[in-house]
């Protein structure tokens, strides 16, 4: 399989992780995207409300956050490198890794979580707050999932169900982890920094 | 060490350091901040899609769909700030 993915990548039909993947990650950022527009057209009404709001978010925790989770996705990316070397014991502790720099992530939003519900800023605070909700609390289930991926493939990978011969659903895991990336240094600029 | 793993390597560092780069930006409050750290983010974007998800080994299609997302966010946000 590996042998014809390598060349098959330069196939439009082909890309990275296969196409559906792909489908998917375009639906993805197409709609985050318009939900940061959504956000930015009511924060330019709004600016005073929305900085007051934005004020009761940490910036440092959430760049901290960030880190981790693009951390992840660098083990992940070496993971599916190290499958097509046949280090397999290597690309496992990537996967290992990645998945639970993931857990940290969703630790870390947890418990900012629960201090917003705590302090009662709950979905319909304010527009902000509806807007922090809608794409943290989306991102937060995609990253849930995302991390089952990878307890799932890590074990497989151990358990060399999956080798540099066989390999499409490690690299198709792998994209959808960096989706997680992609869509979570969109939004954390918009709403912890800006 | 596989080559990729090392620009790997290279592209982590050069994203945990435009993302502590944003941040310190950001408490500066300065005038164009805006327009700094959307563009940041538009790097640090594609950096993850181009390396980590191997866009630059795909078809030119994918490619171009990836650098049209960066052009439109860019857009918008130049257009709404």
């Amino acid at each position: 399989m590996t042998e014809t993915t390598i060349t098959d990548k330069k196939s439009i039909y082909y890309p990275p992780g296969g196409i559906l993947i792909w489908f998917l990650i375009l639906l993805e950022i197409f709609t985050f995207l318009g939900g940061i527009f959504a956000f930015l057209l009511y924060r330019k009404d709004a600016l005073e409300e929305f900085k007051q709001a934005q004020a009761l978010l940490n910036p440092l925790v959430g760049t901290i956050n960030t880190l981790v989770l693009i951390t992840s996705g660098y083990f992940m990316a070496n993971s599916i490198h190290q499958l097509k070397d046949g280090k397999n014991l290597q690309s496992k502790k990537s996967t290992q890794i990645a998945m639970l720099l993931g857990i940290l992530f969703l630790i870390i939003k947890s418990v900012e979580f629960y201090g917003k519900i705590s302090s009662g800023i709950g979905f319909t605070h304010n527009t902000f707050f509806t807007f922090y909700w809608l794409m943290t609390g989306f991102h937060y289930v995609h990253v849930l999932f995302g991390v089952g991926l990878l307890a799932y493939m890590q074990k497989a990978i151990s358990n060399e169900k999956y080798n540099a011969k066989n390999m499409f659903d490690v690299e198709s895991s792998a994209t959808y982890w960096h989706l997680c990336d992609l869509i979570w240094i969109l939004i954390f600029p918009i709403l912890y920094l800006l | 060490m596989n080559k990729e793993i090392k620009i790997n390597t290279i592209s982590w560092l050069t994203l945990v350091a435009l993302i502590v780069v944003s941040f310190f930006i950001a408490e500066t409050h300065q005038t164009h901040l805006f327009l700094i750290i959307s563009l940041l983010s538009a790097i640090k974007f594609a950096t993850i899609s181009f390396q980590f998800m191997e866009v630059k080994h795909a078809h030119l299609v994918w490619k171009f769909i990836s650098i049209l997302f960066i052009i439109t966010y860019l857009s918008v946000i130049f257009l709404i700030s």
